[in-house]
C-alpha cells in the first residue's frame, strides 16, 4: 500500500502490492474513499467482524503510517511508501 | 516496530486458515525472543490448519473422513476441536453441527482459498448424517464415523488456533491475535490501556459499529455480509443445519468469551438462533455479546454495556 500525505491528513490511499486471491476492484476503491473520511485508524487496536480480504489492507496502511511518520521525522518528506 | 516506554510493538501478517492471520506483540523483551514467540503463535495456525482443513486432502480431517465404521486413533489437536464442536452440537440440538460439510460444499463452498483447488466431498447426501454419527471414544481418543460424511470445523478450529497462539504470547505485556476478525488481545496496549476492538458495521462494512474495550478475552463476530454462497441467491456460509438454508434475519453476532473458540462456537449458534434465542444462550453460558438485527437494532446481554466504549 501507498499512501500519500499532506500535513497529518490523508490526501490518497493506494494498493500497489496486494497479494491474497481476492479481486483488487472488490475492496480497491471503498477503503482508501473510506480512509479519506475517517482519518483515525490508530484509535481502534484490531477490528472483529466476519472474515475479510481487507485486513490486509487496514494493516498495510497502518505500516505506511509508521513509515510516513519516522520519515517525517528524519525529513520534510510528506509520502510514505 | 515502534518504541514507546521502553516497550516495543511488533507485527506480523500472514495467510492462514482462508484468511488473514495477524499478530501484535507489545513487550519490553528482545527483539530476538518477541520474533520467536510471534513465530510460534502463527505456527499453531498452521498446524491446526494442517489438522483441521476440509479443503486440504492431506489434513487429518479429510485422512479420518475416508474411514467409515471403524475408529480411528487422532491427534489431540482434532480430538480436542472434534469434542468440543460435539459438545455445542448437543447443547444447541444440532443448530451447531460439524458435519454441515456436505451441505457447504452444495452451497458452493468447496475451494482453497489459496490455490482455488476444488475439494471433493464423501459422497454423503446433503442433510442424511448429522453430529450424533461421530462418536467420540474418550479413553482410546478414537473418532468413528458411522456413515460417510464431510466434516467441517469452520465454526471452531480458527478459534482453537487463536487459543494456542494466545497460549505463547500470554507470557508478554500485550498482544492481539486476529484471525481475520476472529480477535483475542491479552495484557495492555501500546499506550498501556485496554485494548480497543472495533466491530465491523454488517451492512457499510467499511465502517465500525461500534468500539468495545477489553483484556484478556476473545471477541469473534459471525455475519452473513463476507462470504455469500457463489450458487445460492441471498445465501451466505452460515447455514442452518435443519432447514438448510442461510437466515437472514441476523444481520451479525458478535461475542466476547474467555477463549476463541468459544466466542467462535458461539457467535455461529447465536447467529443461527436469532436475536432472542441467541442472547438467551450466551447468557445462560456466561458469555456476553451483542446481535445486530435486519433494523440495525443491537440485542444486547445483561453485561454487555460495559464493555462498550466511547
Amino acid at each position: 500500500v501507498t499512501i500519500t500525505l499532506k500535513g497529518d491528513k490523508i490526501t490518497n490511499a493506494e494498493i500497489t502490492g496486494y497479494t491474497t486471491h481476492y479481486p483488487i476492484s472488490y475492496i480497491d476503491p471503498i477503503l482508501p474513499q473510506e480512509l479519506l473520511q475517517r482519518q483515525d485508524i490508530d484509535k481502534i487496536d484490531v477490528i472483529s467482524g466476519a472474515t475479510l480480504s481487507t485486513y490486509d489492507f487496514y494493516y498495510a496502511v497502518k505500516d505506511a503510517l509508521q513509515q510516513a511518520e519516522q520519515a517525517q521525522q528524519t525529513s520534510t518528506s510528506k509520502t510514505g511508501k | 516496530m515502534v518504541e514507546t516506554q521502553g516497550r516495543t510493538s511488533y507485527e506480523k501478517t500472514v495467510l492462514q486458515m482462508g484468511t488473514v492471520v495477524h499478530v501484535n506483540l507489545i513487550t519490553k523483551a528482545s527483539p530476538t525472543d518477541a520474533e520467536t514467540a510471534i513465530e510460534r503463535a502463527l505456527g499453531a495456525f498452521r498446524h491446526v490448519e494442517k489438522v483441521c482443513s476440509r479443503f486440504d486432502d492431506s489434513s487429518e480431517l479429510r485422512r479420518l473422513s475416508k474411514k467409515i465404521g471403524e475408529p480411528v486413533v487422532v491427534s489431540d489437536v482434532l480430538f480436542e476441536v472434534l469434542r468440543f464442536a460435539l459438545t455445542i452440537a448437543e447443547m444447541t440440538g444440532g443448530v451447531f453441527d460439524p458435519t454441515l460439510g456436505r451441505v457447504l460444499y452444495a452451497h458452493g463452498f468447496h475451494r482453497h482459498y489459496l490455490t482455488g483447488c476444488p475439494v471433493f466431498d464423501e459422497g454423503d447426501e446433503p442433510g442424511k448424517v448429522n453430529f450424533k454419527d461421530v462418536v467420540l471414544d474418550e479413553e482410546n481418543r478414537t473418532v468413528l464415523l458411522r456413515k460417510p460424511l464431510t466434516l467441517d470445523l469452520g465454526a471452531v478450529a480458527k478459534g482453537f488456533a487463536v487459543d494456542l497462539a494466545a497460549r505463547e504470547l500470554n507470557e508478554f505485556e500485550g498482544f492481539v491475535i486476529d484471525a481475520g476478525g476472529d480477535v483475542r488481545v491479552g495484557g495492555l496496549n501500546e499506550q498501556s490501556g485496554l485494548w480497543h476492538i472495533g466491530i465491523r458495521h454488517p451492512l457499510q462494512t467499511n465502517e465500525i459499529l461500534c468500539t468495545l474495550q477489553a483484556t484478556d478475552v476473545a471477541v469473534c463476530t459471525s455475519g452473513g455480509y463476507e462470504r455469500k454462497s457463489p450458487n445460492q441467491p441471498g445465501g451466505h456460509h452460515l447455514i442452518h443445519p435443519q432447514t438448510g438454508k442461510s437466515p437472514n434475519s441476523v444481520l451479525s453476532s458478535t461475542v466476547i468469551a474467555p477463549f476463541g473458540m468459544m466466542a467462535d462456537a458461539f457467535s455461529t449458534v447465536s447467529f443461527l438462533l436469532g436475536c432472542e434465542e441467541g442472547v438467551r444462550i450466551l447468557e445462560d453460558n456466561g458469555l456476553d455479546g451483542f446481535l445486530v438485527d435486519e433494523s440495525l437494532n443491537l440485542h444486547m446481554t445483561r453485561g454487555m454495556k460495559e464493555y462498550l466504549y466511547g
